[in-house]
């Protein structure tokens, strides 16, 4: 991406891209318990906050909560014990009030689930107009949005015949459609090329930097290096035993 | 999908979809006028007020299963309506269902003169349907005040009489949903027994009330309906994430066990009937059904009831096949790969085919014990395997041009 259309792209996508100071506001993970009916603990009495103005990767093996962290705070799962709180105490509480909650959050679940009978620009139309960020502004900036993720145009045709890649690039534009302040990842960069990582990892630091909370999950390590600014470890504490 | 969802499905799909429902209310609608056939007008009261208690106990059962987890919770996400909305989307995903079960008992009552029988049928499986859709919404905030507020004497009886645990916090889901179950159920007989109390023209006020309770429930719960929806939701589905396991205590169903079916198709059977068995309560709708037939059989009821009874049995048990339909129990692509329709099509009819045994037993003991007569145990026999065949048909057919179309 040459520079002159980087810089027409963060221009038109600023709205989307930073963060109002009064919505700069934390995620506060407050003594999270989870534990499926007849297994194990998988989280046990965890306590985070995630700033604003970071980028935080989950990590840890296969297994250890980084989705079920991510299922939680997304609102998809409910804690066993504990609270996840947009500002903190006093701050909108995830499951008491979800629907305030979410109105702050941009998801891209790990499963592509987008109406496969709406293309990509009318999906980003559809969410904007739900979440009611539509106005005469909203299609060019949709248009910038999916020109940011690299979706061709192919944009045009419906959902349910893209490829992978092309479905994730159109989960990330519908992430930033409504605007967010918290967005959440779970392996956003599977599936995309390596111009479509770059552009993606571009569009996480612009947000990163504009006030934004990005929390995500990856197994490439250097591409979290990349843009987070720390970890949250979620990795069992006593290693395997070695074979005798 | 609602109009919450645009975008969702194809044209076509509507249209198989409307055009399903369509039949299904035919056929519906000609069983029980069928079984009404030369019933008096006392006869056909007693046989809407059956109809509204098997009703009952389906959506007791059923609802939750096809409400929770949502398919489109992803999207729902993304679109983020406000909670009106969504109880809105709710109602329009259990409506075209209730439509279709209110006219049997609009059947019934067609061409005697009585029609309020028919409107109070109608009016009490949409009472019963709401209110389980109110009922179940709230039970993962239930859910959560079982797990989190710890074990008062009242929750531990109630989980040792309805799961046989000592400590609610062993297992905070099951109890209150089973308890949820029961509630909806007994909504459904009470409205039933006092319609029949009641007799013809005054036991329409039993439902227009209750209708008009639960109209007036879900209005004041609509406002927060968000925190219900997505509580009840994430509940649900880590239930159904951890269910089936040895972890719970229930044991899977080992392979040798399904050593009657056909060595190549067995493990086809086999993976079906473990994610059917942990995707849905079978066992207990199967048994729960039969006791409400033998129920129905004791009652000493015209002929016509008993076999409506019966045949609403073998449909539902029957019809749960469809789950196997979903990708999320057995993907078409992988399916596909292992064998073709036509042995999809004979495995789904061998799963169907694995309560047989039970309903012949169940008839049998009938049989023996009241006025069934011995020889309509062969004669039900054959409509459960006719059943069971177009049903695993009709499955795979539809499955097999959702697979086709998605490749297109």
């Amino acid at each position: 991406m040459n520079v002159l259309l980087s810089a027409v792209l963060s221009l038109s996508l600023a709205p989307l891209l930073t963060v109002a100071p009064e919505r700069r506001r934390p995620l506060v993970v407050d003594g999270v318990t989870k534990k499926y009916v007849g297994g194990p603990f998988v989280l046990r009495d965890l306590s985070h906050t995630f700033a604003p103005g970071t980028a935080t990767g989950l990590v840890g093996p296969n297994g250890s909560g980084k989705s079920t962290l991510l299922r939680i705070l997304s609102a998809l799962s409910v804690p066993t014990a504990g609270r996840v709180l947009l500002g903190g105490v006093g701050g909108v509480d995830a499951h008491a009030a979800p629907h305030r909650y979410l109105a702050s959050v941009g998801v891209v679940h790990d499963q592509p689930d987008l109406p496969g009978f709406l293309s990509a620009v009318e999906t980003l139309e559809w969410i904007a107009r739900e979440r009611g960020t539509w106005n005469d502004a909203a299609p060019p900036r949709h248009e910038a949005l999916l020109d940011a993720v690299l979706l061709d145009e192919r944009r045009a045709q419906r959902t349910g015949t893209y490829s992978a890649g092309m479905t994730r690039k159109a989960q990330l534009a519908a992430a930033f459609v409504g605007a967010p302040s918290v967005l959440l990842l779970d392996e956003p960069f599977r599936g995309l090329d390596t111009a479509a990582t770059e552009a993606a990892l571009g569009l996480l630091e612009a947000f990163r930097d504009g006030g934004g909370v990005v929390v995500l999950s990856s197994h490439r390590a250097d591409l979290l290096e990349r843009v987070c600014d720390g970890v949250l470890n979620l990795g069992r504490s006593a290693p395997p035993e070695p074979p005798v | 999908m609602s109009s919450v969802l645009p975008g969702s499905q194809s044209r076509p799909a509507r249209w198989m979809r409307g055009g399903a429902g369509v039949a299904a209310a035919l056929a519906l609608g000609a069983l029980a006028s069928t079984t009404a056939d030369g019933l008096d007008a006392t006869g056909r009261g007693t046989l809407v007020r059956y109809l509204g208690i098997l009703i009952s106990g389906a959506l007791a059962i059923g609802t939750p299963h096809l409400l929770y987890p949502d398919p489109a919770a992803g999207r729902l996400q993304l679109s983020n309506p406000w909670a009106g909305r969504l109880l809105r989307h709710q109602i329009e995903r259990v409506a075209p269902i209730l439509a279709v079960l209110s006219l049997p008992a609009l059947a019934v009552s067609w061409g005697a003169g009585q029609w309020f029988l028919g409107v109070e049928g109608a009016l009490a499986v949409w009472t019963v349907g709401l209110y389980a859709l109110g009922r179940y919404a709230s039970l993962g905030l239930r859910v959560q005040a079982w797990e989190q507020n710890g074990a008062s004497g009242r929750r531990r009886v109630l989980t040792w009489a309805t799961t046989g645990a000592r400590s609610p916090e062993a297992d905070a889901f099951t109890a209150p949903s089973l308890l949820t179950t029961a509630e909806v159920f007994l909504v459904g007989s009470v409205l039933a027994i006092l319609g029949q109390a009641l007799g013809a023209g005054w036991g329409i006020g039993g439902p227009v009330a209750a209708l008009g309770l639960a109209g007036v429930v879900l209005l004041r719960r609509a406002e927060t309906y968000d925190r219900s929806f997505w509580t009840t939701n994430g509940v649900w589905a880590d239930a159904f994430q951890s269910t089936g396991t040895e972890e719970d205590g229930r044991e899977a169903l080992a392979y040798d066990a399904v050593y009657w079916a056909p060595p190549a198709l067995r493990p086809a059977v086999w993976a079906g009937l473990l994610s059917l068995d942990r995707r849905l309560p079978l066992g207990r709708l199967a048994l729960g059904g039969l006791a409400l037939v033998a129920i129905v059989a004791f009652a000493g009821v015209p002929e016509g009831v008993f076999a409506g009874a019966v045949l609403l049995w073998i449909a539902a048990v029957n019809g749960a096949v469809a789950f196997t339909a979903r990708p999320a129990l057995i993907p078409s692509a992988l399916a596909y790969r292992l064998h073709g329709g036509a042995g999809w099509a004979a495995a789904r009819f061998l799963m169907n085919v694995r309560w047989l045994p039970l309903l012949i037993a169940v008839l049998a003991l009938l049989a023996w014990l009241t006025d069934v007569e011995a020889r309509s145990i062969l004669m039900w026999s054959l409509v459960y395997l006719a059943t069971a065949a177009v049903s695993s048909l009709a499955v795979t057919i539809v499955e097999r041009f959702a697979f086709r179309r998605a490749l297109a």
